[in-house]
């Protein structure tokens, strides 16, 4: 690359319009000892930058699997994780690449996840995410009567029943009908035989109508 | 379930004592009505009646007095017909089966029977026209004697309840 070019770039690198390679190239060329005399005065510039930059950082800045282990924390401690977030935090904890910063929480996490791991005899049971998921069946609705209650309607309606149909369970009730009962025998008999007379009567009467009537239809000439 | 079948029942057993006393509460309507002319000859004075009966010698009528066991009557003018149509709606027709109808000497005779194992426990006879009658006669009814005793009684017709106004 000739001094020209490289003017050209330096012109582009003072207005920022430089691409990486670019400026790998002017890197290059002020790392070398052959530089043009005229640009001899931006050697100091460029060696300065290229020290720079292949100094190690010494702040590192956490990654993104660190900081969404830290947002799953914050939710976590607000109650707020859902169950894949907590699996999340569980397999997080149990593994070994594990954050300094998040190192204070490693045994608390691991012991939740041994906990999660039940043994019953020879049977270990492992609670997934599947298994943690809720549930427990909804409780039935069912409506039902308190028995007290029930025994208190009943014994109401049969109350009601039987205050409203004294004179229907004993027809012969004496109470009934009291004001107009007769008071003697004699006019209990008279009235009887007057009432059997009068029944006696019409029964008699309409019965022999209807025999009549039945001979007189059978005796028809139509029907023989 | 259970509760149902109990509701059920009770639901039932209300509704049948209800309609079993429709004619009992068709008299009770009445019972205090001035208009009305009523009798009531309960099984007490039917008892001590067959006592004086007893001293008689008319046998047809001792035979039919010794099974009543109740008489119920009410008497009132009915020109226009209603308390006749009004009584009769009133019958339930399960309960009380219709023995008979006639019409003589421009009255409606209508004859109904309440039985129990082909014997007759209640007999209604509602008699329509210029007076409105009902009677219930109670007990075990034998309506072959109660015909026979138009002739011993040698008496016939509605003016022998003639005396059932002097009551009220």
């Amino acid at each position: 690359m000739n001094t020209s070019d490289i003017k050209i770039l330096l012109e582009k690198y003072w207005d920022c319009d430089t691409s990486i390679e670019e400026e790998l190239q002017l890197k290059s060329y002020f790392s070398k000892s052959d530089i043009a005399p005229e640009l001899a005065s931006y050697s100091d510039l460029f060696s300065l930058i290229s020290t720079q930059s292949t100094l190690k950082t010494s702040v590192s800045l956490p990654d993104t699997s660190t900081l969404e282990i830290h947002d799953i924390l914050d939710k976590y401690w607000a109650c707020t994780a859902d169950l894949n977030e907590e699996a999340t935090l569980k397999s997080y904890f149990a593994g070994n690449d594990i954050d300094k910063s998040l190192l204070p929480f490693t045994d608390l996490f691991q012991v939740l996840h041994s906990e999660s791991k039940l043994t019953v005899g020879n049977i270990a049971i492992e609670r997934t995410v599947e298994d943690t998921s809720p549930s427990v069946s909804k409780p039935k609705k069912s409506f039902s009567i308190p028995t007290k209650w029930i025994a208190v309607a009943a014994s109401l309606l049969l109350v009601s029943v039987l205050w409203f149909n004294t004179d229907v369970l004993n027809p012969q009730s004496e109470t009934a009908f009291a004001e107009y009962a007769v008071q003697s025998e004699e006019e209990a008999l008279e009235v009887t035989m007057e009432a059997l007379a009068f029944l006696s009567g019409k029964l008699d009467k309409s019965s022999n109508k209807i025999k009549n009537d039945i001979k007189r239809v059978s005796n028809a000439s139509l029907l023989k | 379930m259970k509760h149902l079948l109990f509701i059920f029942l009770s639901f039932v057993l209300t509704t049948t004592a209800f309609s079993q006393g429709a004619i009992e509460k068709y008299f009770s309507k009445y019972e205090d009505d001035e208009k009305f002319s009523a009798v009531y000859v309960s099984p007490k004075m039917f008892k001590m009646a067959a006592k004086v009966l007893s001293e008689q010698e008319n046998q047809d009528l001792q035979d039919v007095v010794k099974d009543l066991k109740g008489l119920r009557i009410l008497k009132v003018e009915d020109p226009t017909g209603s308390y006749f149509k009004e009584a009769r709606s009133m019958i339930p027709t399960d309960e009380y089966e219709l023995l008979m109808t006639a019409r003589d000497e421009g009255q409606k005779l209508h004859f109904l029977t309440k039985d129990n194992n082909d014997v007759i426990e209640e007999l209604l006879l509602f008699v329509g026209g210029e007076e409105f009658v009902v009677m219930s006669f109670i007990g075990k009814i034998d309506l072959e004697k109660i015909a026979k005793l138009a002739k011993s009684l040698d008496i016939e017709g509605a003016e022998h309840l003639g005396k059932l106004g002097e009551k009220n």
